[in-house]
């Protein structure tokens, strides 16, 4: 369970066969997309009103299907991730929020009442968490991995900051194998039912030894960097060439976002 | 000037929790030269290869690389001269794309964009992997990884290469496809070649001198054929000759006449057994 687990995450992660069709994400400049969905989810972050939440739902599917990413697709890789953000952020709201009852949990002496208004706010809340992981998805999965590296670079993010996240991408991947080595390892010596107990003491030993290898690999692969002359400073060339056509994009997400925007700050000023 | 490329003077190396990992190494590589460093596992063969290529400095005694001693001002000099490939390629491969790793040593020399791009391309090509650019180094075989860390050594155009374990973990095919990649190179290119290795078949392929290292120190250093020859070294030091050495030896035992060379290789016993042939 835990390995098939692994394995299905490390598909998710490393899927890079939507970044050679050609598609409309995939013709534009890493950086452009990753400006334009960036002011994508941080105007689903602060959109209040569902109909400003369905725009940008609205927008985000269209990308995907211009983009020839598999309706189906996306939504099942988004929705993988909902349940673990969405269920446990989202689910208390249904009974905190004041509001007219429409349901009601008896446990024990304890009523817990469900509103109405907490059902639209664990909805909107929902709906949200799903716009924005969309947005990033589909910046994944029109994008090669180098380039949003070269991007963060363009857009002067700090270099180590961005060092760590391409060598946690690239070696997460190695890890992912290590343990589901140890996984498939254990499993070849359990011959009888275990307690949920020895399952967590495998688990946390798991865990300990990937951190002892983890931090041995890394004083190797620093060795392998010093061997080809690193002295703390990494420089890179970029390829990455802007066309006009990025430019377009850029100005059409950036009004929309920004109409959004201005509507729902008009909104909250009480217009 | 020195006609050595690598010269260890009473090299000592004691690691920080006191385990001694080199003892008094002294040896001389010659330039152009190919040497193998063998071993068994934990003889200190890799902690060797890493204080040649200056990633650790020894606890006593002397490096000189090209006739110049090794210390903290050269470290970058001597870095470019000597190039180390890893035994377990993804500690190598560190990059999202095979071409950013190939380009990382010869970026960190300060080269322009056109340069790096085409010492990448001539190292990939090198190593047979041309068009490998944009693939990701986690999606390689084995074999595949081997060459490409190879290839990121290449293009920084290194004037002595070391390769730890080449042909470890590889499939007959793809370790067959290294030995000649290496001997390949060494023709074609000139650098001193060192190879750390267990895989005694492989030794008598691509180099000319043995340097048998045990617990630390070397033991023995020779002409292949002469180191082979040594059997009660070998065998202290957990090693065997290669498969058909051995079949030789044991045929000269039961009185077979034992030919001048000992053949090392299928295709010198080949010959070897040929020559007798006609001799009847």
């Amino acid at each position: 369970m835990l390995g098939e687990f692994l394995k299905a995450f490390e598909d998710i992660m490393y899927l890079e066969k939507y970044t050679e069709s050609k598609g409309m994400l995939q013709k534009i400049n890493a950086l452009i997309k990753l400006l334009s969905l960036t002011a994508i989810l941080l105007s689903a972050v602060v959109s209040r009103s569902i109909y400003s939440l369905f725009a940008l739902f609205v927008i985000v599917i269209s990308l995907s299907t211009l983009s020839r990413i598999p309706l189906g697709y996306l939504l099942r890789r988004v929705t993988l991730f909902i349940p673990v953000f969405a269920a446990a952020i989202a689910s208390p709201l249904l009974f905190i929020t004041p509001g007219s009852t429409v349901a009601h949990i008896n446990i024990g002496p304890l009523i817990i009442q469900v509103t109405i208004e907490g059902i639209e706010k664990a909805s909107i809340f929902t709906f949200r968490i799903w716009i924005c992981v969309a947005a990033l998805n589909l910046l994944i999965l029109t994008t090669k991995f180098t380039q949003i590296i070269q991007s963060m670079e363009e857009l002067g993010l700090p270099r180590i900051f961005i060092n760590m996240i391409a060598i946690t991408y690239r070696f997460i991947f190695l890890f992912i194998n290590e343990a589901y080595r140890m996984i498939l390892a254990k499993q070849s010596r359990t011959t009888r039912k275990e307690s949920r107990m020895q399952h967590l003491r495998f688990i946390t030993n798991m865990f300990s030894t990937l951190f002892v290898r983890a931090y041995e690999k890394g004083e190797r692969v620093y060795s392998a960097m010093l061997a080809r002359g690193f002295n703390g400073a990494t420089r890179t060339h970029n390829h990455n060439k802007k066309k006009p056509t990025d430019s377009l994009f850029l100005l059409a997400v950036f009004s929309i976002c920004g109409l959004i925007l201005s509507i729902e700050i008009l909104r909250s000023a009480g217009w | 000037m020195s006609q050595n490329a690598v010269e260890l003077k009473n090299v000592r190396y004691v690691y920080p929790d006191g385990l001694i990992a080199l003892d008094d190494v002294n040896l001389e590589i010659t330039k152009g030269e190919k040497v193998a460093i063998i071993g068994p596992n934990g003889a200190g063969k890799s902690t060797l290869l890493m204080n040649i290529a200056g990633i650790i400095k020894p606890s006593q005694g002397e490096i000189n690389i090209f006739g110049t001693a090794l210390n903290d001002k050269n470290i970058y000099e001597i870095r470019r001269k000597v190039g180390l490939t890893f035994q377990n390629p993804d500690d190598q491969l560190f990059c999202s794309t095979v071409f950013e790793d190939v380009a990382f040593g010869p970026t960190n020399q300060g080269l322009t964009e056109d340069e790096v791009t085409s010492r990448t391309k001539e190292a990939l090509r090198h190593v047979g992997l041309e068009g490998y650019e944009n693939r990701q180094p986690h999606h390689l075989s084995e074999g595949e990884k081997k060459k490409v860390a190879i290839a990121t050594v290449l293009s920084m155009h290194p004037r002595v290469l070391i390769i730890d374990e080449p042909t470890a973990n590889l499939d007959p095919k793809s370790r067959e496809e290294l030995i000649e990649l290496i001997n390949n190179l060494s023709r074609e290119q000139e650098f001193t070649l060192i190879v750390a290795t267990h895989d005694v078949e492989a030794v008598s392929q691509i180099s000319d001198r043995i340097f048998i290292l045990n617990k630390g120190r070397v033991v023995a250093e020779g002409p292949v054929r002469e180191v082979f020859s040594q059997l009660n070294l070998l065998r202290e030091a957990r090693l065997q000759p290669p498969t058909i050495f051995q079949l030789f030896n044991r045929l000269a035992e039961k009185g077979f006449a034992a030919p001048k060379n000992m053949p090392l290789t299928i295709d010198e016993a080949l010959d070897e057994i040929q020559r007798l042939r006609l001799k009847k």
